[in-house]
């Protein structure tokens, strides 16, 4: 019994043996980690050098990059420097370019990193005592996936998913930023858009930087989609995906004011969007208007005179001018429009530059009370309000905008001041000596 | 029975020689050497100047692995690496090496100068000027500030070198701890993090026998503030501090002074006095080094 039992042990023992060392496992790469990591970062500097004419990437500082993307350029060269510039003003003027170092090492993956300080590139990571974190910019990114024209880089410490994009119609980056540029500035003051899919409106985005915060109808969702300007229209942060349809690309259209998705097979579109409450459309303020005012020289306000005025346009959706020679011996008042409402307003502003190097300046003023904001910058004065009771005749009446707040703004008046934001007395170049206007009524002539 | 033992052996042993062979290792390592085609004209001047000399290394490439990832960090710019690179050396590492003798210098200085863009800020209105890290490391903050076409004594003992001294003064007493008579003479006016707070003022911090607010946080600090301000700040400041201080600020000042002195005498056999003339003395010429190229 006992022999049975010894047998047995020793005839299952060098099983076990056998069966643990029968194999080797084999290696599965032909390197070692290190060679192959080491391997990797050769190709990937090479793969990054080899764009001669540089790489596009849209730029995503803070985190969930949620202020939206920037565009810019980053050339590679051989000696370990990248050039980088950028579509905004940065530590440098827009598209003004700065080198420095770049290198490419391996840690847990393969990292692309801007280890010394780029004018361009760090501005968006630059911390101070009243921004501790900055705009929350990466330097550092993780290569996630490389391919002959197209690199996905990941930033490391805030995570945003970036793209560098081969520049293979070697498009000169001074030019390509500025018409990104020109394309930001005109789109910027469109702020909001009813999202439309498949011929159906889904819902209404506002936008807040280069964000659109799309409600959905009916439903208390919203979605923040981030983008980047391109030269004709937006490129998405992601593929963003509504009823499985996929859409990231999108073209502005002038003429409509609606940017339309080009990826293959999808039919939607971002259209300029006009609240119930909206008043008038920023076109139908250009052209010309019978203006009622009460104007003042420096011995009295004299009695209401009517003349004609002209709104010109300086930025679609945004400001227009408001010319006219019997009022104004210069180029006119800077008025603002309000692309959410409708409406005009004449707030605290800079319209001109006086022969003698001072600003004219338009200031709000309480005119019973005496007073005057000369600020430009808190947003004080009148707003155009239009009574829609007047039968069809579009007739706008100014009043305060309640921004002031210790006074009543009833007019305008028209200061000289200089450099240093120091009054230099009122402006009396205009005809009569006029600096002062009140009690303003607009009234559009077909 | 005997032939079926000897016969399991054979298998065994069998087995046992064909199953594993050994595995040879690659003779190549896995750790390269950086490529020297690829240091430029400052890494090689690091190396002559820091890394042989006093085996430092001088790093004003930012690295986030020697960083504080809880910061938002840029990294520091050529130009101003260039230039707090030849400052350091000039009016601290040589210091010392006169001093103390380029021994105690390599001995005690520590292995690593980390160089970092910005500061690091915290939320309660306060930066970062510099770090030491267990006698290892020294990390110095707000290098893009400085401008090294124009650069006075005044600002750089006003940021870098202070922290320098201070720093390094913390590897000092991490080594060789000071008597424990310095830590009972304010013990009941330290308050931690409050020192930044509003109320508690630069000039209260005088009165109480501190040379600088932040000196409050805790002994240690206060210890190494004395060595860093009374080595870099001259004494007609030192005598400022003592005036504003009052009668009894002023004699607790000059008692932690006395304790500082004896320290550096008796632990590294360094005079307080003879350190901050030999400072003063080479900030002297501090405009015969060229800032501006290697």
């Amino acid at each position: 019994m006992k022999l049975i039992k010894n047998i047995i042990y020793l005839l299952i023992l060098p099983l076990f043996i056998m069966q643990s060392c029968v194999k080797d496992e084999e290696n599965i790469f032909d390197d070692t980690a290190a060679a192959r990591g080491q391997k990797a970062v050769a190709q990937y500097s090479e793969l990054l050098v080899s764009a001669e004419n540089g790489w596009y990437l849209d730029y995503y500082p803070e985190l969930n990059h949620k202020v939206g993307g920037y565009a810019m350029y980053v050339k590679f060269t051989n000696d370990g420097l990248a050039t980088v510039s950028c579509e905004i003003e940065t530590n440098l003027p827009p598209r003004q370019n700065y080198t420095s170092e770049f290198s490419v090492f391996m840690e847990q993956g393969p990292i692309l990193a801007f280890s010394e300080y780029n004018e361009v590139m760090h501005f968006f990571s630059e911390p101070s005592q009243a921004d501790i974190n900055g705009l929350e910019g990466d330097y550092e990114f993780i290569i996630m996936k490389a391919e002959q024209d197209e690199i996905q880089i990941k930033g490391k410490k805030g995570g945003n998913k970036m793209t560098l994009r081969r520049n293979v119609n070697n498009i000169n980056p001074d030019t390509h930023l500025a018409e990104v540029a020109v394309n930001a500035d005109k789109l910027s003051s469109y702020v909001m858009f009813e999202f439309v899919a498949n011929d159906e409106t889904i819902g209404i985005a506002s936008v807040i930087d280069r964000t659109f915060n799309l409600e959905y109808d009916g439903q208390d969702v919203i979605d923040v989609i981030s983008y980047a300007f391109t030269t004709d229209g937006i490129r998405l942060y992601e593929p963003f995906i509504y009823n499985e349809v996929t859409m990231q690309n999108f073209i502005w259209d002038d003429a409509e004011e609606k940017y339309t998705c080009t990826d293959q097979g999808v039919n939607a579109y971002f259209r300029m969007y006009f609240p119930p409450d909206f008043q008038i459309k920023y076109e139908d303020f250009l052209g010309r208007w019978e203006l009622q005012y009460q104007p003042r020289n420096s011995s009295a306000w004299q009695t209401a005179r009517m003349d004609t005025v002209e709104f010109v346009q300086i930025k679609k959706n945004s400001t227009l001018r408001m010319v006219c020679d019997k009022m104004f011996n210069f180029s006119g008042i800077i008025v603002n429009f309000n692309s959410l409402k409708g409406v005009i307003s004449i707030i605290g502003n800079n319209s001109a530059v006086h022969s003698s190097g001072y600003d004219i300046r338009v200031c709000p003023y309480a005119t019973i009370a005496g007073y005057i904001s000369t600020s430009i910058t808190n947003g004080a004065g009148l707003v155009g309000v239009w009574n829609e009771d007047t039968g069809g005749d579009r007739i706008i009446t100014f009043e305060d905008n309640k921004i002031w707040g210790t006074y009543k703004a009833d007019g305008i008046l028209l200061r000289l001041m200089d450099s240093n934001g120091v009054s230099q007395g009122n402006y009396t170049g205009n005809i009569g000596g006029l600096y002062g206007f009140r009690n303003l009524i607009l009234k559009k002539i077909d | 029975m005997k032939n079926i033992k000897l016969f399991l052996i054979t298998i065994i042993a069998a087995a046992i020689s064909l199953s594993c062979s050994e595995e040879k290792l690659n003779s190549e390592s896995v750790f390269k050497d950086t490529d020297p085609a690829m240091l430029t004209a400052f890494d090689n001047w690091i190396l002559s100047n820091y890394t042989y000399p006093y085996n430092i290394g001088f790093k004003y490439k930012m690295e986030d692995i020697e960083s504080d990832i809880t910061y938002d960090l840029v990294p520091a710019n050529l130009k101003n690496s260039i230039a707090i690179a030849k400052i350091i050396k000039h009016l601290w590492l040589e210091v010392y090496d006169q001093v103390a003798g380029v021994d105690f210098t390599r001995t005690y200085i520590p292995r690593v100068i980390h160089l970092i863009g910005s500061g690091a800020y915290n939320s309660n209105n306060t930066v970062r000027l510099g770090t030491a890290e267990g006698g290892l490391k020294i990390t110095l903050y707000r290098i893009n500030e400085l401008n090294p076409a124009n650069v006075t004594v005044a600002q750089l003992t006003d940021s870098y070198l202070r922290t320098m001294f201070h720093e390094f003064a913390h590897i000092l007493h991490q080594t060789k701890d000071y008597p424990a008579e310095f830590r009972a003479i304010s013990n009941n006016d330290y308050i931690g993090s409050d020192w930044s707070s509003s109320s508690a003022t630069e000039l209260i911090a005088f009165q109480l026998g501190f040379v600088s607010r932040y000196s409050r946080q805790e002994p240690n600090e206060d210890f190494v503030e004395i060595i860093a301000r009374y080595t870099v700040l001259g004494q007609a400041y030192w005598d400022n501090v003592l005036a504003q201080a009052g009668a009894s600020g002023a004699a607790i000042i000059n008692q932690k002074l006395e304790i500082v002195k004896s320290y550096l005498r008796n632990s590294w056999n360094i005079e307080l006095d003879e350190l901050r003339r030999v400072f003063e003395l080479r900030a002297s010429t501090l405009n015969q080094l060229d800032l501006l190229n290697l």
